[in-house]
């Protein structure tokens, strides 16, 4: 029954060899997997542990399958010539799965982003799950899993809001015309100064940034952590404008004053109607 | 305030006050400071301490950070080859510490001084750090043990130039606190290297006496320390 060839000089005995051989290697692979994580968990970053496993263990898998090959009497070498057109058939058709693998491979070497990064890649923004050798996962904010072949991700305009440790939000509030700006920069600065994650340095900076239709803009500009930055961002804006109206100050909000031509009193100016005159 | 206890306890100082209450299904501890609502949490053993003592204040209301940035409220210029030492103080935050005969774990971790957080360098290669402007004083100053302590900084220029510093940051990992009732102390060492760094580290006194060494946070979280030095490499 085991010598029984089952294709060219392949007996079932080999064939299942073969097959054991595959399955241990994938079984060594995914135990030794286990093994650097454990060993390396502290002791390095979460991606990089990413790239070391990966690396170790398609590296098993892939000595397991040559062994495999050679049992059955398959050689690599041999199958490369032996592949002939059927080679630059399979070439031509798995074209774009290369291109994948080799963008996947410069992805770990160059490392543009990083697992665990807040990334927009061809607009798809969200956390990096995995970085993959064919494609890149990203859990988007409403949680959806996003799937980007590497070769989009490698060529595509990445935007990385984490690569670096402080990150800028801005606000422009609008007060009334008749509201003292200076006192509101005051008040805001102050409020800005009593927030832990509002940094020192880079300095905040708040200012009169234009006199517009209905309103004196005060452009807000605040550093804080990556990690600390949508909170803030998220509760900044409220406060400053519960801090503004506490002290009397108000946004603006539209409004048209007219002045109607038939109440001129000269040539130069225009009076306000006065309805209780 | 600060010392081990024997649970149930209860503790008063100014405007902090902390009880460990029985109950039913062990203890109760309560954490009131004037301002704030109150905190609660259970414990449940049988019987254990408490442990109060500074700890290194990097923990509220986030720990995002392992440094700590003091910049002087005056500049200074020091000499070449010159050492001087002065004073300075620094925000602590207050470590409370459930430990039995096997194990301690950090409880509660209080800060009554509001914390400010920095940028030392720029975005790209700076650290983040807990920000405090502090005087300069030549001896040591009375401050409240709850809210501060106080840095002993020697100051070693080790160039031939003449170098201004304004600022100081220690990695919270060499931050070894001793303490009193009256007093929390820290030791320090800002070695000038040139007019735009300096390697800080922190040091155990070559006398302790009257004074007891703080349980470090990194030390009850079983964190491994590789170095407890740091270059500052963004100015001084």
């Amino acid at each position: 029954m085991l010598q029984t060839v089952v294709w060219g000089k392949v007996t079932v005995l080999q064939l299942i060899i073969a097959l054991g051989i595959f399955i241990i290697s994938v079984i060594i692979s995914r135990i030794l997997a286990l093994y650097v994580r454990r060993s390396l968990k502290n002791k390095t970053s979460k991606d990089a542990l990413e790239v070391i496993i990966k690396v170790i263990s398609y590296a098993i898998i892939l000595i397991g399958l040559i062994w495999a090959f050679s049992v059955i009497g398959l050689k690599l070498s041999g199958l490369l010539v032996a592949g002939g057109i059927l080679g630059i058939v399979i070439g031509f058709a798995s074209q774009s799965i290369v291109g994948n693998l080799i963008s996947g491979i410069f992805l770990m070497v160059e490392r543009p982003v990083r697992i665990g990064n807040t990334v927009d890649i061809n607009g798809s923004i969200g956390i990096v799950e995995d970085i993959r050798i064919i494609s890149t996962t990203i859990r988007t904010f409403d949680g959806y899993q996003v799937r980007i072949p590497n070769e989009k991700v490698f060529t595509a305009n990445i935007s990385n809001y984490v690569a670096n440790i402080v990150r800028r939000f801005d606000y422009n509030v609008g007060i009334r015309y008749n509201d003292d700006a200076d006192k509101a920069v005051t008040i805001i600065k102050e409020l800005i100064d009593k927030e832990a994650f509002a940094l020192k340095n880079p300095e905040p900076l708040v200012w009169v940034s234009s006199l517009e239709d209905n309103a004196v803009n005060i452009n807000v500009k605040i550093w804080a952590p990556v990690s600390e930055w949508w909170t803030l961002k998220t509760s900044m804006l409220w406060r400053i404008k519960k801090a503004l109206e506490v002290q009397g100050i108000e946004i603006a909000f539209p409004q048209r004053v007219v002045w109607f031509g038939d109440k001129r009193e000269n040539n130069d100016s225009l009076t306000f109607i006065n309805p209780e005159k | 305030m600060y010392g081990a206890y024997d649970i149930p306890v209860e503790l008063k100082k100014k405007d902090l006050s902390l009880s460990v209450t029985t109950a039913a299904y062990g203890y109760e501890y309560t954490r009131r400071i004037s301002d704030r609502p109150d905190f609660n949490k259970l414990i449940l053993a049988d019987r254990s301490r408490m442990l109060i003592n500074p700890v290194e204040p990097l923990n509220n209301p986030k720990h995002v950070t392992d440094y700590f940035q003091l910049e002087f409220d005056k500049k200074m210029t020091i000499a070449p080859h010159k050492e001087k030492k002065f004073f300075a103080t620094f925000p602590i935050e207050i470590g409370v510490f459930l430990f039995t005969k096997q194990d301690f774990e950090p409880f509660d971790i209080i800060n009554l001084v509001p914390a400010k957080y920095s940028l030392y360098g720029d975005p790209r290669v700076g650290v983040l750090t807990r920000y405090h402007k502090t005087g300069i004083f030549s001896e040591e100053p009375d401050i409240d043990p709850l809210r501060y302590g106080v840095v002993s900084i020697s100051v070693r220029n080790t160039d031939s130039q003449w170098n201004t510093i304004s600022r100081l940051v220690i990695n919270a990992y060499g931050m070894r606190l001793y303490y009193n009732e009256k007093i929390v102390k820290l030791f320090s060492t800002m070695k000038v290297l040139n007019e735009i760094s300096a390697e800080t580290d922190c040091y155990s006194p070559p006398s302790d006496k009257g004074f007891k060494k703080a349980m470090e946070l990194y030390k009850s979280r079983k964190i491994s320390i590789t170095s407890s030095k740091f270059v500052m490499m963004e100015g001084i």
